[in-house]
């Protein structure tokens, strides 16, 4: 805005001499107001980055923000958490599997343990019979293998070699149960061997319970307990320093 | 070192004690495979290895009738010897306990009065 002396005056300047003799006022030009940016219609929002703002036009790279920052690590975030759960629900159905598989073998391992218990009290409380023996015979011997099989399955920690406590086990039930008349035209009757093997199964069935008791304290959660582990004795190195 | 693989040169399914109890008896192994073998190895200082890998059961009458029986029909043969020269042997766990079971009728046999 320009200013003059001999024009009209000017607003807040003195008048007469006193305008003559007091040094001019500096003119403040009046200040325009925020031009309003264009292409912004009325109530649109305005967006700010940092002090910035933004036009409702330049929108566009916010999304564009969106795409370049918050998007990658999202997604790599989901990946990982889907693999990560693939993993873990792969582990639990894993240790799952492999309980009911054991506690499947040693449910049927106790019955047959059963009907061996009969088998060889029904056999050695009689002598050789021609007709019978042969029948009771091949019903023990199949019953002997299939135990051997049943507690190779349920009882791994007991099973780790041929001098393991397993096969020890079962090859003093498989001596009560037989013993070197077995099988022979010859055998009398026995009544110590008869309640033997009933003794002998007994503790059979409780080794093999702890024995599987001591592999599933062992093997519980494996991945989750060890990392649970390592963390207790880390927590508890940094509590003492 | 010979090596007897029952599965293949006997038969993979082992049958009762006697011949008469049927094919692949124990006496039919003790007389036909075990005893020439063992006493071969014997004579040439050697072991004889008896893998049971592949065969379907070992049944303890077989067992008995050809181990135990090994002392019983071979005279002047003794239970150190047999410890010397054969070793029962199988990969197979389900297998493990008669392998024992077959040295218990040995040292069974060995025990009882000639």
């Amino acid at each position: 805005m320009a200013v003059s002396k001999a024009g009209p005056e000017v607003h807040g300047a003195p008048s007469g001499a006193a305008a003559l003799t007091a040094p001019p006022r500096p003119v403040v030009p009046e200040i325009a107001p925020a031009p309003v940016l264009a292409n912004n219609p009325p109530n649109q929002t305005n967006y700010y980055i940092g002090s910035e703002p933004v036009s409702a036009s330049t929108t566009h790279s916010v999304s564009g923000w969106l795409v370049d920052k918050v998007a990658p690590p999202l997604i790599s975030g989901l990946i990982i958490s889907a693999i990560v759960s693939v993993i873990i629900a792969r582990a639990m159905e894993r240790y799952r599997g492999e309980r009911d598989h054991v506690n499947r073998a040693a449910d049927a391992l106790r019955s047959q343990l059963l009907a061996l218990q009969k088998a060889t009290t029904a056999y050695w409380l009689s002598s050789y019979d021609s007709e019978k023996s042969a029948l009771q015979e091949a019903e023990i011997e199949f019953l002997l293998q299939d135990i051997a099989g049943l507690a190779s399955a349920c009882g791994a920690e007991l099973w780790q070699n041929q001098a393991g406590e397993g096969p020890q086990l079962v090859a003093e039930l498989a001596e009560q149960a037989t013993g070197p008349d077995f099988g022979t035209k010859t055998r009398i009757s026995d009544r110590k061997r008869a309640t033997a093997v009933t003794r002998v199964a007994a503790r059979f069935t409780g080794r093999l319970t702890s024995g599987r008791r001591e592999y599933f304290n062992r093997h519980k959660a494996g991945w989750f307990a060890s990392r649970a582990r390592l963390a207790s004795k880390a927590w508890r190195g940094m509590r003492r320093k | 070192m010979t090596t007897l693989q029952v599965a293949r040169e006997f038969s993979p399914y082992l049958g009762g004690r006697y011949r008469d109890d049927g094919p692949w008896s124990g006496e039919q192994f003790r007389d036909e495979m075990l005893r020439p073998r063992l006493l071969e190895a014997i004579q040439q200082h050697a072991t004889l290895h008896i893998n049971f890998d592949g065969v379907a059961g070992m049944p303890p009458s077989f067992l008995e009738e050809a181990f135990g029986g090994l002392l019983r029909t071979v005279p002047g043969l003794e239970l150190k010897t047999l410890n010397e020269r054969l070793k029962l042997d199988a990969e197979d766990p389900e297998l493990w306990p008669f392998l024992k079971l077959a040295q218990k009728f040995m040292e069974h046999q060995a025990e009882r009065p000639h």
